[in-house]
């Protein structure tokens, strides 16, 4: 079967159908409109119709013709709806025409499309098929809105392209025979002017073959920087300098917006001076008539207009659709120094040599070299690439088609018939999308689509398993979505939300619990994903399918309230200030020899400065560096950098000195150790090292004072999972083996450094064993129960909570540990709980009333952990209370 | 323009539905002369920005001209008198007059203390079940015409006729 493609630019201002055939331009610069209905279930009016519509006109008669401020606009100007469509993101916006009817964005955009196709003898068969191109930056759910109005008209025969996408294939088709093969760096610049948004966008170069035939393509990176002025802002812009108009006349400034295409052909640089015919044009202004007649000099004009939005276009849309994104910043006092600048900001992205071709494309491109590319010759010449204007496509050249030469249009017709024949089109970037998964009780974010490389038109596919599960009474499951990187910086959308919420309706429940596979397929530029929810025991479904559905989505803030079944991770807060290790006791140390009798007193003293603790601005209690040995700016860090280096050097070279007498040496050594070990993770590796040699041979096992110093050190500067496990048995070895000369098998260093590894290492818990986590266990239990029996609850008792409730965090490797659905389990649950519920009562009767509370609160967390059912954030009381 | 099977106090013109507005051009002695033609139905006059205060006239549609190049405009107050169920309607000519007088009094009314006040023209169509010709009659000022169209709808081809060659003529004059 033949499939006849038909390409277009649909954007509302001399749109384009491209046909095998031959192209279908509208001639002149008139703005596009739909006229919406009174009837929701009405057809919208496009193209004709809707211009021989009196609705919303501007003019001050008949009354169904006024447009004003305060009330919704039943006329919709199309780039105006692609370009609110754009700013909605990923949120389902409406336009609102009034007495609680509003109409989806994407049906409108729909609606234009159709006509425009249908005007080029589309009717919807088979073998037809439709390429929409679509803003750069266009949200899937933007485009999903589209398809999803278009699929009914079109048999699903539709494809919609990224606009400077089609620009650059249209390129490309033509020089690609003359291009050598691109480099990593080989760019070309798409230039978008048009009514609806501007966009620079770069594309990489790839070449990809097919039967024999050599195909340069654009690769898309996910678009970067987005240009939120538009030429509409700019015609409104233009329109309000030059006839002083202002929100008191919307309707002259509506009829001048939406009616008369001057303003256009001056950005365009048109000479309408001499085309329009029908100049003075009657201009209905403010209850009176008069002449509609710009300044012949309009088309210089337009440089200088201060770029803002437009202020009167602004306030008589805001009643329809009022989420239209803020302008934040924008660099340059007019409109040609803005360009100028959008420009340069791009160039200066790109390697010198390497800038292959400019595309200058889009309703307003002008046809002549603008004023804001000449200003930025230099910076071309700079990349080796000369201001060369070319109606035709060539390399090296700017290529400014002719007006009756739509290249987006082209582009859409070319990436249709190449899918038709199988050929390359281009290489997109896919959205991260991400998903959340609760494994345990903790977050996991699991890339429902990864953020790779795509061929256009082709489906990727990815498989999750073993991450989520119905359980055998429910038919619903709770999912929520986040785009974008989730590495700390969390991604917000367009709304401030962070989060999309979804529920799964399964038409019947399991019986019993069921793992579920999520079965993702993704298009580029079309759409959002589909996901599939297949269940392994998939018979309760009778064969029906399950979807992600997206339209029940809601956007929040929040996540579940985690239950966790062990405390997470805490952070060492650190002070963001450039002097806090500028002191002269650090310089001094850091100037002393380690040959200096005063060496380790010098050591000592600048110890004690980084390991102070400091106040923030808002009183808080910091520290100078975190677990990692990090500081808290850049400067404190070179100082931290600058003690860790001098650390290393004076160990090694004393390690090695023979000369000095091998008592005095260990106590030396043993000093520096302890003392390097509080740099954390900054603490030097010969000292790690040691650390580890002294552990491991039991060194001192027989010295407990000295072992206990060393077991804390390790606690500190440890972090691989083999030293861990290393420090952990040298632990369990003293609580087998006591020492001989009265150490007490499990002294309160031991339970110390267990915690302390728990509490800041993610996979402290990993070091630990079945031997070793019973034995800690216990020593954990009988240190709560000798404290609680003790008449003064004080540190150490909070240190045993600590040490219990860190050891929870072994879960994450055997999730079978203390689990409390076990018989065997109960006999140590309903110990802990009576300790912790003696321990509270002596809080109530001792303690003041609001320390008694935050404490009963941890507590109680303790025990909602042992159940699965802990919370973040109230871990910290305990760890303050413990740590002082 | 949509219609009404019956009138409605008067009137088979939907609110809303009158056309326009319309650009009326003349050259006149190589002068070119353009003006808007706004039809404002009675229920909507009070939207209107010129026939706002024209309730009292009782008119059913106001044809309001705007000359483009600036300058007063023209109101032509257009009224319907049907007679068709009454056994001794007034003569015409009472009707002109009874009109001229509301329209002058407007004038005086609401002259002096509206700026910018329009001329004022009246335009009566009144039918009549007896006559089946349709006849222009004048009064002794120029502001003030009636037309007489019959209520058999036999003759409404011809009343339209007339009534459009009258306005074509009459709004030539004005302008």
């Amino acid at each position: 079967m033949t499939i006849k493609v038909f390409g277009c630019s649909a954007f509302g201002l001399r749109d384009c159908v491209w046909l095998p055939e031959g192209a279908i331009t509208e001639k002149d610069l008139f703005l596009a409109d739909a006229v919406l209905p009174k009837n929701p279930f009405d057809p919208i009016r496009t193209g004709e119709e809707a211009e021989k519509e009196r609705i919303h006109t501007g003019l001050t008669w008949p009354p169904e013709t006024i447009v004003a401020i305060d009330n919704p606009l039943r006329r919709v100007p199309i780039p105006c709806v692609w370009k609110l469509l754009v700013d909605a993101g990923d949120s389902n916006v409406r336009w609102n025409t009034g007495e609680g009817i509003s109409f989806p964005l994407g049906k409108i955009i729909a609606a234009h499309v159709k006509r425009i196709f249908k005007d080029a003898g589309y009717l919807g068969g088979k073998n037809e098929r439709m390429v929409v191109p679509i803003p750069n930056h266009l949200d899937e759910f933007g485009q999903e809105s589209i398809l999803k109005s278009l699929s009914k008209y079109t048999d699903n025969n539709v494809n919609l392209l990224w606009r400077p996408v089609s620009a650059a294939i249209a390129w490309l088709d033509k020089v690609q025979d003359n291009l050598p093969e691109p480099r990593e760096d080989d760019t070309i610049l798409i230039i978008y002017l048009g009514p609806d948004g501007i966009e620079f966008t770069p594309f990489k170069l790839r070449e990809k073959k097919h039967q024999q035939k050599r195909f340069i393509i654009p690769l898309r990176s996910r678009p970067h920087r987005y240009i939120n002025f538009t030429g509409a802002d700019w015609a409104g812009a233009v329109i309000q300098s030059e006839f002083s108009l202002n929100t008191s006349q919307p309707g002259a400034f509506w009829q001048a917006f939406t009616s008369f295409p001057e303003t256009w052909q001056a950005i365009a640089q048109d000479e309408w001076w001499k085309k329009n015919q029908d100049l003075p044009r009657p201009w209905n202004r403010g209850g009176t008539w008069t002449y509609w007649q710009p300044s012949a000099n309009l088309n210089e004009k337009i440089w200088k207009v201060s770029v803002k939005e437009s202020e009167v276009l602004s306030e008589l849309l805001k009643r329809s659709c009022p989420k239209r994104h803020q302008i934040k910043e924008y660099s340059g006092k007019n409109w040609g120094e803005f360009l100028q600048s959008e420009f340069e900001k791009e160039l200066s992205l790109i390697k010198s040599g390497r800038l292959q071709g400019v595309i200058l494309c889009g309703p307003l491109a002008p046809q002549v070299i603008p004023p804001w590319i000449k200003e930025s010759e230099e910076l071309l010449q700079s990349l080796n690439f000369n201001l060369t204007l070319s109606h035709k496509p060539r390399i090296k050249t700017i290529w400014v088609p002719d007006k009756n030469h739509d290249p987006i249009a082209q582009g859409a017709y070319l990436f249709g018939y190449r899918l038709t024949h199988s050929e390359p089109t281009y290489l997109d970037t896919l959205p991260s999308l991400k998903i959340l998964a609760v494994e345990q009780g903790e977050f996991d974010w699991v890339n429902l689509v990864a953020e790779t490389e795509c061929e256009g038109g082709q489906t990727y596919k990815n498989v999750i398993k073993n991450k989520f599960f119905l359980k055998g009474d429910e038919n619903n499951l709770v999912t929520y979505l986040q785009k974008g990187e989730h590495s700390g910086q969390q991604i917000r959308d367009r709304n401030g939300l962070k989060y999309k919420k979804s529920t799964i309706h399964f038409l019947a429940m399991p019986g019993e619990d069921t793992k579920l596979d999520l079965h993702v397929a993704m298009r580029p530029a079309h759409g959002m994903a589909q996901v599939e929810i297949i269940p392994k025991q998939k018979e309760f479904l009778k064969g029906r399918k399950v979807f992600l559905d997206y339209s029940f989505m809601k956007e929040t803030d929040e996540l579940p309230e985690q239950q966790l079944g062990w405390p997470e991770l805490q952070q060492i807060k650190t002070l963001n200030d450039p002097d806090i290790l500028e002191d002269y006791l650090i310089n001094e140390f850091l100037n002393r020899s380690v040959k200096d009798t005063q060496y380790l007193h010098s050591l000592n003293e600048a110890k004690k400065i980084w390991t102070q603790a400091a106040k923030d601005e808002r009183n808080n209690y910091c520290k100078k560096i975190d677990q990692n040995g990090k500081a808290g700016c850049a400067i404190a860090q070179e100082v931290i950098t600058n003690i860790t280096q001098k650390l290393e050097q004076d160990f090694e070279s004393f390690e090695n000195d023979l000369l000095v007498g091998r008592g005095n040496r260990e106590r030396f050594i043993e000093q520096m150790i302890i003392r390097g070990s509080w740099l954390w993770l900054s603490t030097p590796d010969c000292i790690v090292q040691k650390l580890k040699f002294i552990l491991k041979q039991d060194i001192y096992i027989n010295n407990p004072g000295r072992w206990n110093y060393f077991i804390e050190a390790s606690s500190r500067c440890f972090s691989k999972t083999e030293f861990i496990n290393i420090l952990f048995k040298a632990i369990h070895k003293r609580i087998q083996s006591p020492p001989q000369n009265g150490g007490i098998p499990f002294p309160i260093n031991s339970a110390r450094a267990i915690y302390r590894v728990l509490i800041y290492r993610a996979n402290g818990h990993e070091g630990l064993n079945e031997k070793l986590i019973t034995a800690f266990l216990n020593q954990s239990i009988l240190m709560l129960r000798t404290e609680v029996n003790r008449t003064n609850l004080d540190r150490k008792f909070f240190q045993a909570v600590l040490l219990f409730s860190y050891l929870l965090r072994y879960r994450k490797k055997n999730p079978d540990f203390l689990n409390p659905d076990k018989k065997e389990n109960k006999a140590i649950f309903d110990d802990v709980f009576e300790l912790l519920d003696t321990a509270q009562r002596w809080f109530n009767r001792n303690y003041n009333p609001a320390r008694a509370h935050r404490l009963k609160q941890a507590l109680e967390n303790i025990k909602n952990f042992m159940y699965y059912k802990g919370t973040p954030g109230l871990i910290h009381i305990i760890t303050d209370e413990a740590e002082g | 323009m949509h219609l009404f099977k019956e009138q409605h106090l008067g009137s088979r013109v939907e609110a809303g539905s009158e056309p326009g507005p319309f650009i009326i051009k003349s050259k006149y002695l190589g002068k070119r002369k353009e003006f808007v033609l706004e039809v404002v139905h009675s229920s909507l006059a009070n939207q209107h920005i010129v026939t706002q205060d024209f309730g009292r006239l009782g008119g059913h549609l106001y044809l309001v001209l705007t000359p483009l190049a600036g300058g007063k405009r023209t109101v032509i107050i257009i009224w319907g008198v049907h007679t068709a169920s009454s056994d001794n309607h007034p003569e015409w000519k009472d009707i002109c007059k009874s009109a001229e007088v509301a329209v002058d009094r407007h004038i005086i009314i609401l002259g002096e203390r509206t700026q910018e006040f329009p001329n004022l023209y009246g335009f009566i169509v009144a039918s009549d079940l007896e006559q089946n010709q349709t006849e222009m009659h004048f009064n002794r000022g120029d502001n003030l015409f009636l037309l007489q169209v019959s209520s058999d709808q036999r003759s409404w081809n011809d009343a339209i006729a007339g009534i459009s060659l009258f306005l074509e003529d009459f709004i030539n004059n004005i302008i």
